[in-house]
């Protein structure tokens, strides 16, 4: 018995299945974008993805930094927190303080999240997983690796705990070694972990690698030589640079002290200052040889030109008198630069035309920062200076002062970046701290005053004044001094001051130039030391390069 | 090996053994209660949920009735409100627990079923009014059920808590397209839909296979209603109105379960928490529901053989 109720209630049922079905297809197309989209906002997730750091190599292509895992070890003192036995244990392997830590995580009680340690080594790490604490996490840090340490600490800089450049070529070159992160969508549980990784992500660039001028075996040596002399010379602070005075290339630079980059509760501003290049220093007497040159440059001069600097004494205005510590009497051009008659060299700066040592000067590039890539670079100025008179320098004072080094100061680097246009015949050349930078050369003396004067600066074992920095069986050049330290007053200390010495070698023996300032209180140790570690450094230096080459 | 006939003779028990049910899972010690409802009687190997088990009795209660008092079924008031009233008692029992999806099920079920086996048109009319009324009271009364309609007919307005359920549950309708993500591919069963092996298993299934699948799968359930049907039909017509009536019964309450659960899934009726026959996860439900089929073969298995009852 086939009823119209059976097919009403058959139709009815159809229907509804019908309904369903119909709802179905539209929740699947017409729906199904928004639908998808509102998915996709509760399961996927962006996340970025950390560009690897580019990796610093020296000229040769050693490591200077690259990237290595670092640990962070947390706790959730909300959840769960170690016993203090357990706190004392990996105090213990940290080599932190227990009570300190013990506290620490006490005070962070109810707290979500705290470090219990970062920048923890691999090997630490593996020896605190042994413990099977529970409750402590493990997290992976992208840090950086120096194996040259503080060595080369002041050229190669360091990073934050976010792995961005804080100093050095790490902050000078930050945007080329960062990258740019990628971001990558990954869809997640309910409870947020990772099922797997959708498509559409943007792939990180990973920074590019960045060549340094610098060499490591010379960073190294420089180091050691520094040290050494450094050490019992009683200077507060040192500085070495050695130049490529062809390509303007830095091959090593030191400060001391230096700073250890692993180091990070130890450091402090004073020592983290790249000294060569911030700090500005009254020169004296080893700016005689541009004294010299500049008065070959003008044409009054020439080598043998007679200079009389008796009786000793010069008169340069009503207050102001020179002496010289003995009459030195008639004094050829080229003697002056072995007498340093602060009488002979007042005389030969007020007989040039009035502009001519500034100029000079100027081109060695005393007026202006060098520079160079590396973050913090100052720039030394002369005193009483008006640019805008056709004769800068107008006081007959401040000239003679000026030729005796007097109201001149500079940065480690641009004197020795000034030192190198007479190690290179009169072309200047820009420093830079990259291996590959384009070579940016002026010539700004004539060749054969410049050679001239570098004749006169060679280095024997016979010459008594810079006999310190003779190298057996090499040609060497060079010049030095002390500059006693100004006073915040507009005086002199005679106790304490800067002594310098800048010297180089011959284009046929890999020609390099080294700039070397001791800082510290006046002995016979500071003002020689300078002298000491360019030997030291020159010898070793030039001596192995010239095996390699053999 | 339980004839027909023998069920026949048995029916007499299954209104008391309802009532008895429904009762007896009330009582603390003996009903096992979770999260609030009473719903579950804890024997030695199984729990069994009694709203499932209480149905199938009725379905067997309804199918005796008509057998017996076809004739003032059809002809007077009394002869429909009495089944109305013995049904709207269990009813009353199940809300007691409370099962409200279960109750709806069973009270739509018996009008369907009286319906079709012929009651009288007006006194019918009379208890679908008086059922709808007591089914929209109770509804609106419970806090908890009203936010479920409220949040059925704006699920976004509030996707994190009333909404949750059913937001997810469209989600998954969405990201299934027609074709689906494939085996395993449901995001919504990784802890964002609730219940996924239960009440909500057809939305991951939709996820996974696609409009397609879902579809599918219900028109294979749609086929075994209507082969059900027809079987009901036949025993009609081979006069045995208890076997009829009770396969029909089968048949609504499998059409009525499907239904009510894949409109809910799909947002088209309020979420009342049942559950989709032969695939959601539930011991008692799967066993019920065999049992019920078992019978239905066994009707037709009694009719081949000329031992169809009167």
């Amino acid at each position: 018995m086939q009823s119209w109720r059976d097919i009403f209630v058959i139709a009815l049922i159809l229907l509804g299945a019908l309904s369903v079905a119909g709802r179905i297809v539209f929740l699947a197309t017409v729906e199904q974008e928004f639908l998808k989209n509102e998915g996709d906002k509760r399961a996927v997730r962006q996340e970025s993805v950390l560009a690897a750091r580019g990796r610093i190599l020296d000229r040769n292509g050693i490591v200077l930094a690259e990237n290595q895992s670092a640990y962070s070890i947390a706790v959730r003192p909300s959840r769960s927190v170690p016993d203090d036995a357990q706190l004392r244990s990996i105090a213990s392997i940290l080599k932190r303080d227990p009570d300190e830590l013990i506290n620490r995580v006490r005070r962070a009680s109810g707290r979500d999240f705290l470090y219990v340690a970062r920048f923890v080594s691999p090997a630490q790490v593996a020896k605190v997983r042994l413990l099977e604490i529970d409750s402590l996490l493990f997290e992976g840090t992208p840090t950086r690796d120096y194996p040259l340490e503080k060595k080369a600490a002041h050229v190669v800089g360091l990073t934050n705990v976010d792995n961005r450049g804080i100093e050095g070529a790490e902050l000078a070159f930050e945007t080329n070694l960062s990258g740019s992160p990628g971001k990558r969508y990954t869809l997640r549980d309910r409870l947020g972990r990772v099922i797997e990784e959708v498509e559409q992500g943007v792939s990180a660039t990973d920074g590019g690698t960045l060549t340094l001028s610098i060499d490591s075996r010379l960073q190294i040596l420089a180091y050691r030589s520094l040290r050494s002399v450094a050490g019992f010379s009683g200077s507060s602070s040192a500085s070495l640079l050695a130049l490529d005075p062809e390509t303007g290339g830095i091959l090593a630079l030191v400060n001391l002290p230096t700073y250890d980059p692993y180091d990070r509760t130890g450091m402090s501003p004073q020592d983290m200052r790249n000294r060569s290049i911030t700090d500005v220093r009254e020169l004296g007497r080893v700016i005689v040889p541009f004294v010299i040159l500049s008065a070959l440059e003008s044409g009054e001069f020439q080598l043998n030109s007679v200079v009389d600097t008796a009786p000793g004494l010069l008169r340069v205005s009503e207050q102001t008198t020179l002496s010289d510590p003995r009459d030195f009497g008639r004094l050829e051009l080229s003697a002056l630069l072995r007498e340093q008659s602060s009488v002979g060299l007042a005389k030969v700066a007020l007989n040039l035309p009035n502009n001519a040592l500034f100029d000079t000067l100027q081109k060695a590039g005393f007026l202006e920062p060098t520079g160079v890539e590396l973050p913090g670079e100052t720039s030394g100025r002369i005193a009483n200076l008006n640019l805008n008179s056709p004769a800068p320098i107008e006081s007959a004072v401040s000239l003679a002062a000026l030729a005796n080094g007097y109201g001149i100061s500079a940065t480690l680097l641009q004197l020795t970046s000034a030192y190198s246009i007479l190690a290179n015949s009169g072309v200047r050349v820009k420093p830079s701290v990259l291996k590959s930078a384009p070579v940016d050369s002026e010539n700004v003396y004539d060749a054969s005053n410049v050679n001239s004067v570098t004749d006169l600066l060679e280095i024997s074992s016979k010459n008594a004044k810079w006999r310190d920095a003779h190298v057996p069986g090499l040609e060497v050049y060079g010049y030095g001094g002390f500059a006693e330290a100004t006073t915040a007053g507009g005086g002199y200390r005679e106790d304490s001051g800067s002594a310098f010495f800048v010297g180089f070698t011959t284009r046929s023996n890999g020609q390099i130039v080294v700039g070397i300032v001791l800082n510290g209180a006046l002995s016979a140790e500071l003002v020689n030391g300078p002298a000491k570690v360019f030997s030291r450094f020159v010898s070793t230096a030039v001596s192995d390069s010239l095996d390699q080459t053999q | 090996m339980v004839s027909t006939s023998r069920w026949r003779q048995l029916s007499v028990l299954a209104l008391p053994a309802a009532a008895l049910l429904g009762v007896l899972v009330l009582i603390p010690g003996i009903g096992l209660s979770v999260n609030g409802a009473s719903r579950w009687i804890q024997l030695p190997f199984l729990t069994v949920t009694v709203p499932v088990v209480m149905t199938w009795l009725c379905v067997i209660y309804i199918a005796r009735y008509v057998a017996k008092h076809r004739k003032s079924l059809q002809t007077t008031y009394a002869g429909v409100v009495r089944p109305g009233f013995a049904i709207a008692a269990i009813c009353w029992l199940m809300l007691m627990q409370p099962d409200f999806g279960s109750m709806f099920l069973l009270a739509f079920m018996a009008l369907l079923l009286l319906f079709v086996s012929g009651a009288r048109l007006s006194a019918f009319v009379a208890l679908i009014i008086g059922a709808i009324s007591l089914l929209a009271f109770f509804a609106i009364a419970s806090p908890y059920r009203m936010a479920r309609l409220t949040s059925y007919f704006n699920p976004w307005g509030d996707p994190l808590n009333s909404g949750y359920q059913l937001t997810q549950s469209l989600i998954a309708f969405g990201r299934g397209e027609i074709f689906g993500l494939g085996y395993g591919g449901s995001i919504q069963k990784l802890f964002y839909l609730p219940e996924v092996h239960s009440s909500f298993v057809l939305a991951m299934i939709a996820e996974e296979t696609g409009a397609v699948g879902a579809i599918a799968l219900i028109g294979i359930l749609m086929l075994l209603v209507w082969r059900i049907w027809r079987l009901g039909l036949i025993a009609g017509k081979a006069g045995a109105p208890f076997a009829a009536t009770f396969a029909k019964g089968v048949a609504i309450v499998i059409a009525l379960a499907t239904l009510v659960n894949s409109f809910s899934v799909v947002g088209l009726l309020p979420i009342i928490g049942s559950s989709l026959p032969f695939v959601s996860y539930g011991g008692t439900h799967l066993l019920i529901l065999s049992v019920m089929l078992g019978m239905v073969a066994r009707v037709e298995l009694d009719r081949r053989a000329g031992r169809l009852a009167r």
